[in-house]
Formats: C-alpha cells, sequence, structure tokens
C-alpha cells in the first residue's frame, strides 16, 4: 500500500518539528561517493547519481539520475587526504570551463595539486553533494 | 488541507527511517551564487550575499541559525589562473581583530591562494551549504 502524506510541518514524538518545505529543500538531491584512482567501477556509493566519468588530469563527470529542473544547485566538494595530502577538489567553473560547465544533467569535479591548478592529483575519494 | 504530522518513524520498502534525520540531516541553509557580479543563482533559506571587499563575502540567512555551532560546507570552482589552485576558508577570528565570522545569522568567508591565503580572489562559481 502507498499513498501521500499532506502536511506542512514534521514533529517527532519529543516534540521537536520543522517545515516539510525545510526537508524538501534541504535535502541532498544527489551525492556520490568515488574512488579516483579507478578507471572504472569508481563509483562507490551514490544516491541521485547514475554515473561517473573519468575524462582527463583527474577530471570527472558526474551525471545525475533524474536531470535538476535548472543548472542553480549548489555543489559542495571534498576529498581524502592522500599521498602528503597535496590535492584540493573543486568543481569546475562556469565562466573559466565552458566545456565543463554545470548543466541539469552532469557536472564536473577536479582534483588538482594545490600549488598547480592545472596538474590534476589522483585521490582515493572524492566525494560531492548537490542541493536545489 | 495541511497541518502538522506527529511521528518518529517512517517506513520505507527498505526499512524504517528516523523522523530526526529530517531535522538535523538537511541542510539549513544553501546557495550557489557568482562571487564576481555578486549575484545569487540558486539558494535555500539565504537572504543575501554582502561582498565586503574582493573574495570576501558574507552570506546572511533568512532565518538565524538555533547557534553558531553550524557546520558550513565550502566550495569554489577552478581558479581564473589555471596556475593557481583556490579555495573558499572560513574566516579565523584571529585574522579579524577578534570579530566573530560565524553568527547564528550570517557566514563571513574568503576565497584565496590555497598556497598563499592572504591574496583574496573573486570567484564565478561559490557553493555554501550550513547544517546545524
Amino acid at each position: 500500500m502507498a499513498g501521500t502524506i499532506v502536511s506542512d510541518t514534521i514533529q517527532n514524538g519529543a516534540g521537536a518539528s520543522t517545515s516539510t518545505t525545510n526537508v524538501i529543500n534541504g535535502c541532498a538531491k544527489a551525492w556520490v561517493t568515488v574512488n579516483g584512482t579507478l578507471s572504472s567501477g569508481m563509483t562507490l556509493a551514490s544516491y541521485g547519481v547514475s554515473s561517473v566519468t573519468y575524462i582527463s588530469s583527474c577530471l570527472y563527470q558526474v551525471s545525475f539520475s533524474t536531470a535538476f529542473t535548472d543548472a542553480n544547485y549548489s555543489s559542495a566538494v571534498s576529498s581524502s587526504w592522500d599521498s602528503g595530502g597535496n590535492s584540493y577538489p573543486m568543481i569546475a567553473n562556469i565562466a573559466n570551463n565552458g566545456t565543463y560547465a554545470p548543466s541539469t544533467t552532469s557536472t564536473y569535479i577536479v582534483s588538482r595539486i594545490y600549488n598547480n591548478g592545472s596538474t590534476g592529483f589522483l585521490v582515493n575519494y572524492l566525494y560531492a553533494i548537490f542541493f536545489r | 488541507m495541511a497541518g502538522t504530522l506527529v511521528i518518529d518513524t517512517l517506513n520505507a520498502s527498505t526499512g524504517p527511517l528516523q523522523t530526526n534525520n529530517g531535522m538535523s540531516g538537511i541542510a539549513k541553509a544553501w546557495v550557489f551564487f557568482n562571487g564576481s557580479t555578486n549575484t545569487i543563482n540558486g539558494s535555500f533559506n539565504v537572504g543575501s550575499i554582502t561582498k565586503n571587499g574582493t573574495g570576501d563575502y558574507t552570506v546572511n540567512f533568512s532565518t538565524a541559525m538555533p547557534n553558531a555551532n553550524y557546520s558550513p560546507q565550502l566550495t569554489g570552482g577552478t581558479a581564473a589562473t589555471t596556475n593557481l589552485v583556490t579555495a573558499p576558508f572560513i574566516l579565523c577570528s584571529s585574522l579579524t581583530s577578534g570579530a566573530t565570522t560565524k553568527t547564528t545569522s550570517a557566514l563571513r568567508f574568503v576565497y584565496g591562494a590555497v598556497q598563499n591565503p592572504t591574496t583574496l580572489y573573486d570567484q564565478a562559481e561559490l557553493n555554501v551549504a550550513i547544517f546545524a
């Protein structure tokens, strides 16, 4: 049996409550854990992500299972501390990386060596989360 | 018709879901904005962004956080200059003459070079998510 619950507020037995709008808007719409060192099977766990594809120089395309309504979603990325901790994760910049700009169906995350933005740095774990 | 739903657990086909997860595990605010033009592209519970200077921003919440012990997640796009790795950092109070940069109503952060964070840059793609 299934159905639809309509409520403006959700509350637990202790009396703590929040607006259902907060739950809808504050929930991550997609997230993924990636092993950046693998050429295939790099998606270790995910929600709302259909695939992760290695492009080049530690640049990865994250494709969403369900497209966003627009490309104005908020992204957060982080990574593991590998081989001396010389890496830094970022997302592709709209203005400077038009080819790799975020779209409704996918976005791009990169891992670069900390002192050279053009040099990729492989890491064991990349994490990304998306809100809209 | 709507109202308040009081429930401790929601049962999905895969198992129970604690309703507390919907209160503690959701982002209380998020924003995706252009730090160069100070334009908000998408947001939730963010009223405005104050640009304090180049690479220096304050995120103003529409509804205040319950306390200042929230967890901010900051992510930036790739740098305008590919030879630089740049990133967002929460301002340490010791760098701002003891001023509190993380309050219930706002979060101030800067975007600078990882190698030399005292040099700040504007960034077209900045993302912030808040958990409280």
